[in-house]
């Protein structure tokens, strides 16, 4: 996609349809505008080995009035372009112009640009409007638009293209189904959306009309959204343009299975190095890029077709993989943007690619002044340049991200997905790759890289190969997580842009009706009660529990209730409606009802609910392992966007939140829980000749745990599923109770902590389920986990509590007596906030700061996780503090657990005051002042009493137990020799060559 | 093998240290009516070379393999000129191919990562240069990590190369041997191997044991190797068992403690054995059902321990691989395998 491309200007179609390359036409989907599509580009240059496979398929030869194109897009955005002869949209002035990007099945990539299509919003007309008078608003507001601009560079004759009057509603509220006229104002630009709404929310005159404040509506839809939702085209979907014809496949439906594939996407997964120096992050004005290295693939296939790295100064060759080298940083970066474009990837990944390798590189050929280098996109003449933005979601913290445009490839980097959709201990490269893949690399220090490349061309292949694992695994990561199918699902079921799935949140579109969206200014502050919960009764079940659950409680409310911003009413509305009409809310608010009127929210629902219910069927029938992955990312989809429905309402920077509807959600979740509660406990007594009365112990947000007092798992299971279809039958449909699983035993501890086993079957438990207990989280040492984990092991599985509380003091001895491996006693932490931001001195931004001291490079930055309590204890022989962990680490997780088995009185004597916190080992520093006054003496090995003869091992009396002695060191170096060996062949298999010294630098203590 | 018949019922109940003494005055008395002069074999012991003289674990594992491939490559490019012919050119190293050339090569395949084969395992060929995927005429679970190989191939478009044939270094050089003159004239002279004696086990068969003690213990001198479980090191070569493990053994001039692997020239006949490490080592990562076929393989790689250091744990040696066969031995032993068997090779 360099050079070669060309945009083609379409003729008029009414007067020159056949001349024109691809045709459109406006009646095919009933859309208010016409669109011009301009002209596609491909690239069909060839070049010998081994960058032969560079480029794309050469592209057929087309007939653009008998062939048709089908494609699947990826991306789209906008520029503002000349008006071309023919047009619509304003004939003086230059106009938005969409570009949808895409790839075609036999790999040939696309690029659509679609005329005509103008951005627009509304405003209710004000009284005694009629159509005669649009004109004049016309004028008025395109005066005052144009006016209000403080330079017109564009040169803009007519910011005002049209208004129009139309018979509208809107969507919040209630309003008897009647519509009202609306404004339909359609402005030249986009950009000049916002000048008009604020002109006119402020206060507008024209003609003979008094000022007034008008209310804007859907005045914040982006262009790019407004265009998909008009047009319903959706997020990935296919694209056909057939000879003579403009046609969108798949739209808003997504059952289309013919069309629910994949195209052989192209994915760019690169990893550059940089020649740091020594104890300073890599500054792209000083140091320079010294290698980087590509890996391409089609998406679907194993192996990637083009693997190439691109060297500063020689380096020996790679079999199998090419080696560009150069001796000049700034040809090497101009020769690898030209890459880029030969390739033409749809899709650019790697890791953190989009906060440093990206930016870096960017900078770098800004310093170096290689003026070619930032053109990376697929328009040609875009340069991709940097801004910042802070992220911040209560899901996900606060990150500062970097936002690169390079147009029409996707970026996708693996490590904001990974932070995004797991919660993972640590996000190294390495880290994560042995988490999934169970594949390490090695982790080469800054400094040995610039060693590396300042050596010869071996020493820098030996850099090049580590460079190019860097860039494989991000690709094995992607096909391992699915992350490009569930992306692409899930832009579909959303209907938004792959790329806003990354950058932003969700969004939903719908609009098929007549109803208007008002815009929204975000205001935070308005808080309502969340789900609460049954008080839980804690303590240690050794009898089943049943779980009963709603099955998609909030969507299925939103259903049932029919609560939605259409169905909203007003108190004053209540006088005018018969009281079976609306109902009212747990909370207090008033809906209508659906035999009134249908809310659209549950409309939404129902059809993301079906067809995520069509996908699950779908799943179970289909074979084929690939299509297997792409609905069950569908299905994941669907379920989130049902779930999202409740979210949005709620969110206060939402587009549009209702608190009414939040709330009545919640509120009739609790009041179902609840209700649940009081209709099992009245049922299932000893009355009604059931064997004990059942107790509702606890209940969460779409959850009640049930204790029928039988014995057995069965027993249990059978009474659960028939409580749950007698409790679904007082509610109102869709809501429905379902039976899910047993625990056997149960421990529960507080609110959202408890742990058991999980049974489905009655024969055999799945797995052991732990909720909010001390072995998820990630901010204790792995001390902690561990022995959480081994204690609810022996209370759960081997239904042993005193072992547990026996094996609980045993560690806490060994802690005391220091014989705890210090690689347990790691904790890290996520740097969210800077240092300054903390209230207080935080261990983990405190010792940030100080790493950040001791060199910069190695640095963790915001959102990093920070191991403390790290080796330098072990190199300075530093004492630990075992106390504190006791006290801070251990005591409280322990006494949770075992507070419902002990009692809260006797777990903390029993566990933290028994016989064995009694002895203790202090470790003293060695290098303290007293170590000046002692000398060293050889002790016997048997009962370490001084030996006057240095050269024994043992005194006279222990010579008759030498042997036993000897076997006893002779088996200490026996398991040293074989942690010895397996540690480093080990660290070979991870590096992946037995030849070379490993130069890792992870510490032995996590291996 | 002598019956029960005939043993003093007394002696079944002997405890096992009594095996381990010097016999007593009397009771030797009684078994031994008449001293016999033993019969004797000249002895070198060659075992010099599994003996560590510092133990240093300073060092990595590359200098291994780097010293091992340095000393094959030379058996190597002989064995491959043997088979292929010399018009063949002969690349040193992986760097050195390129395309699509037919080369000869020498390196070291071996299975990934696995910890048992696996019908799924890929071969890898790694020399100092680089490693590299192998497809094509070589069966998968006949070699293993660390044997040297010579292959002929090419590279594929997929970076992975292609084998065409493959060779080992072959039976390393025997020398006749020259034997002492009364084993020339004809006499007999024996050398009994035993393992898995297992003391201290529950289920030690302590009269079969006496009665062996009883048959040989006048007739030869005793070397003793350390096993995998014995109380001695764990990395190969396992180092002689400490003398103060035998207190009152030691006593005797006859006992000797040795090393595991074990050489030794006796009466001209070179001896060269492992307590077995190896051997289950390679069984255990590779698709070999039959030991003694494994045993045949390690002669014909040249190389007793290839699997050491990879999954076999091994000395961090750096300047020579001790393992390697310079000398073809004469008998080659290997113990605690699952049953007994031998087999003659004629190479």
């Amino acid at each position: 996609m360099d050079g070669t491309q060309k945009r083609k200007g379409s003729p008029d179609q009414s007067s020159s349809a056949k001349r024109s390359r691809n045709e459109n036409d406006s009646s095919s989907d009933g859309g208010s505008f016409e669109k011009e599509l301009a002209a596609f580009r491909e690239d069909t240059v060839a070049y010998r080995n081994p960058t032969a496979n560079w480029p794309r398929p050469p592209v057929p030869n087309l007939n653009p009035s008998t062939d048709k194109i089908v494609f699947q897009q990826l991306e789209l955005d906008h520029y503002v372009g000349k008006h071309l002869d023919g047009m619509p949209g304003s004939k003086a002035g230059p106009g938005p112009i969409i570009q949808m990007y895409g790839v075609t099945m036999e790999g040939n990539s696309v690029l659509c640009h679609i005329h005509g299509f103008v951005p627009y919003f509304y405003v209710p007309a004000p009284p005694g409007f009629d159509h005669s008078h649009c004109s004049e608003f016309l004028d008025g507001l395109d005066k005052a638009v144009l006016s209000d601009m403080r330079s017109n560079k564009d040169s803009i004759s007519d910011a005002v293209l049209a208004v129009e009057c139309e018979m509208k509603e809107s969507i919040y509220g209630f309003h008897g189904k009647r519509k009202i006229p609306f404004l339909r104002i359609t402005m030249a630009l986009p950009r000049l959306i916002a000048p008009a709404k604020r002109i006119l929310e402020t206060g507008f005159k024209f003609a003979s009309f008094p000022e007034r404040c008008y209310s804007t509506y859907e005045s914040n839809i982006d262009y790019e959204v407004r265009f998909m939702v008009d047009t319903e085209v959706v997020g990935c979907n296919w694209i056909e343009l057939p000879a003579g014809k403009y046609k969108v496949r798949s739209p808003a439906t997504i059952d289309d299975s013919e069309w629910s594939k994949v195209a052989p996407l192209r994915i760019l997964s690169f990893d550059i190095e940089c020649a740091g120096r020594k104890g300073v992050f890599p500054e792209p004005e000083k140091d320079p890029v010294i290698q980087i290295a590509n890996m391409v693939i089609n998406q679907g296939d194993r192996d990637p077709f083009i693997r190439n790295v691109f060297t500063l100064n020689s380096c020996a060759p790679i079999v199998g993989s090419h080696v560009l080298s150069f001796p000049q940083e700034g040809n090497m970066l101009q020769k690898w943007s030209e890459f880029v474009k030969r390739v033409d990837p749809d899709i650019i990944t790697g890791y953190n690619i989009v906060n440093f390798d990206l930016p870096y590189l960017l900078n770098r050929a800004a310093a170096l002044k290689v003026q070619s280098f930032p053109f990376l996109g697929r328009v040609r003449d875009e340069k991709s340049t940097i801004s910042n933005t802070t992220f911040q979601s209560r899901a996900y913290g606060k990150r500062e991200n970097k936002v690169i445009n390079i147009a029409g490839r996707a970026q996708f980097d693996l490590l904001h997905a990974l932070l995004r959709d797991y919660k993972l201990r640590s996000y190294t490269l390495n880290a994560v790759s042995f988490h999934f893949l169970q594949e390490q690399k090695e982790d080469v220090q800054h400094s040995i890289i610039t060693d590396l490349q300042n050596g010869n061309d071996q020493t820098r292949r030996r850099l090049a190969i580590y460079c190019m694992k860097d860039a494989i695994l991000p690709l094995r990561l992607l096909e391992k997580l699915m992350c490009i199918i569930n992306y692409m699902e899930m832009a579909r079921v959303t209907g938004v842009p792959l790329s806003y799935l990354l950058s932003r949140g969700q969004q939903i579109k719908s609009r098929k009706q007549d109803l208007l969206l008002p815009a929204h200014k975000a205001e935070a502050g308005e808080e309502y009660a969340g789900a609460t919960v049954i008080e839980p009764s804690k303590g240690y079940y050794d009898i089943p529990v049943a779980t009963l659950d709603f099955a998609s409680l909030y969507p299925s409310i939103m259903m049932a209730h029919n609560l939605c911003y259409t169905s909203l009413l007003h108190q004053s509305d209540l006088k005018s409606l018969k009281p079976d009409e609306f109902i009212k809310t747990p909370s207090g608010d008033h809906f209508i009802k659906a035999s009134i009127r249908k809310g659209l929210l549950p409309e939404i629902l129902e059809n993301l609910l079906s067809a995520r219910k069509k996908a699950k069927d779908d799943l179970k029938k289909e074979t084929d392992p690939f299509k297997k992955k792409v609905l069950d990312g569908r299905q994941l989809a669907l379920k989130l966007s049902a779930n999202s429905v409740y979210g949005f309402t709620g969110a206060q920077v939402g587009k549009l939140p209702c608190l009414p509807i939040s709330q009545s959600v919640t509120a009739f979740g609790r009041m179902m829980i609840e209700r649940t509660k009081e209709l099992v406990e009245l049922k299932y007594t000893v009355e009604n000749g059931y064997k004990t009365n059942a107790k509702v112990i606890y209940g969460d947000t779409d959850s009640v745990m049930v204790k029928f007092g039988v014995e057995s798992v069965a027993e249990s299971m059978e009474l659960g599923r028939e409580a749950a279809s007698y409790v679904s039958g007082h509610f109102v449909k869709p809501i429905k109770l379902e039976f899910e699983k047993v625990y056997f035993p149960y421990l529960l501890i507080s609110k959202k902590r408890y742990a058991g086993l999980y049974f489905t079957k009655p024969d055999k438990h799945d797995k052991m389920d732990c909720k909010g207990i001390e072995t998820v989280r990630r901010d204790n040492c792995p001390l902690v986990a561990n022995l959480i984990n081994s204690c609810l092991q022996k209370i759960l599985i081997e239904r042993d509590p005193m072992g547990a509380v026996e094996y609980t003091k045993q560690v806490i001895s060994d802690l005391l007596c220091n014989r705890i491996d210090i690689s347990q006693l790691v904790i890290t932490k996520e740097l969210t906030k800077t240092g300054d931001e903390y209230a207080g001195k935080q261990a983990h931004s405190e010792l940030a700061e100080r790493m950040r001291k001791r060199d910069a490079g190695s640095a963790p930055k915001l959102g990093d996780r920070v191991p403390y309590d790290p080796i330098y204890v072990l190199e300075n022989n530093i004492p630990i503090d075992t106390k504190y962990y006791l006290e801070n680490q251990l005591s409280n997780p322990l006494l949770r657990i075992f507070e419902p088995i002990l009692g809260e009185a006797k777990a903390t004597s029993v566990l933290l005051k028994g016989q064995h916190t009694l002895t203790k080992t202090i470790v003293t520093s060695k290098v303290g002042k007293l170590a000046m006054f002692t000398k060293k003496r050889s002790t016997c090995i048997g009962c370490k009493s001084v030996l006057d003869n240095d050269g024994a091992a043992v005194c006279k009396h222990c010579k008759p137990k030498e042997s036993a002695l000897f076997q006893k060191e002779i088996s200490h170096l026996n398991a040293l020799e074989e942690k010895f060996a397996r540690l480093w062949t080990q660290c070979q298999n991870c590096q992946g060559s037995l030849h070379a010294d490993v130069l890792c630098t992870s510490d032995f203590k996590s291996s | 093998m002598l019956s029960p018949e005939g043993i003093d019922a007394k002696t079944t109940q002997l405890k096992a240290e009594r095996l381990l003494s010097k016999p007593s005055a009397h009771e030797g008395k009684e078994l031994f009516e008449e001293r016999i002069e033993r019969a004797t074999c000249l002895y070198s012991n060659e075992s010099e070379r599994f003996v560590l003289k510092e133990r240093n674990f300073a060092r990595q594992y590359a200098q291994i393999y780097a010293v091992r491939i340095m000393a094959m490559r030379k058996k190597l490019a002989a064995a491959a000129r043997r088979k292929w012919g010399v018009n063949f050119e002969l690349k040193k190293q992986l760097a050195e191919v390129k395309g699509n050339e037919k080369c000869v090569h020498n390196l070291m395949p071996q299975p990934p990562r696995v910890k048992y084969a696996d019908d799924g395992d890929e071969l890898v060929i790694e020399d100092e240069s680089e490693r590299v995927v192998i497809t094509g005429n070589i069966p998968v679970g006949n070699v293993v990590t660390g044997s040297i190989v010579a292959l002929c191939g090419h590279t594929t478009d997929k970076g992975k190369f292609h084998v065409e044939e493959y060779c080992f270094s072959g039976f390393p050089y025997q020398t006749a041997p020259t034997l002492e003159p009364c084993l020339a004239q004809g006499e007999d002279r024996y050398v009994a191997l035993v393992s898995g004696l297992g003391f201290g086990s529950e289920s030690q068969d302590l009269l079969s044991l006496q009665m062996f003690s009883d048959l040989v213990s006048g007739e030869l001198g005793i070397d003793i190797m350390p096993g995998e479980y014995d109380p001695a090191n764990h990395t190969m070569p396992q180092q002689p068992l400490h003398r103060c493990m035998f207190p009152q053994a030691a006593a005797f001039s006859t006992f000797q403690s040795v090393t595991n692997p074990y050489e030794a020239i006796i009466g001209g006949i070179r001896i060269l054995g492992t307590s077995g490490q190896n051997v289950q080592d390679i069984y255990r990562v590779s698709s070999f059902e039959d030991h003694m076929e494994i045993l045949e393989h390690t002669l014909n790689w040249s190389h007793i321990a290839p699997t050491a250091p990879d999954t076999l744990g091994c000395h961090p040696y750096y300047i020579k691989d001790p393992f390697i066969l310079e000398k073809c031995p004469h008998v080659y032993f290997v113990g605690n395998q699952p049953k007994y068997q031998s087999k003659i090779i004629n190479a």
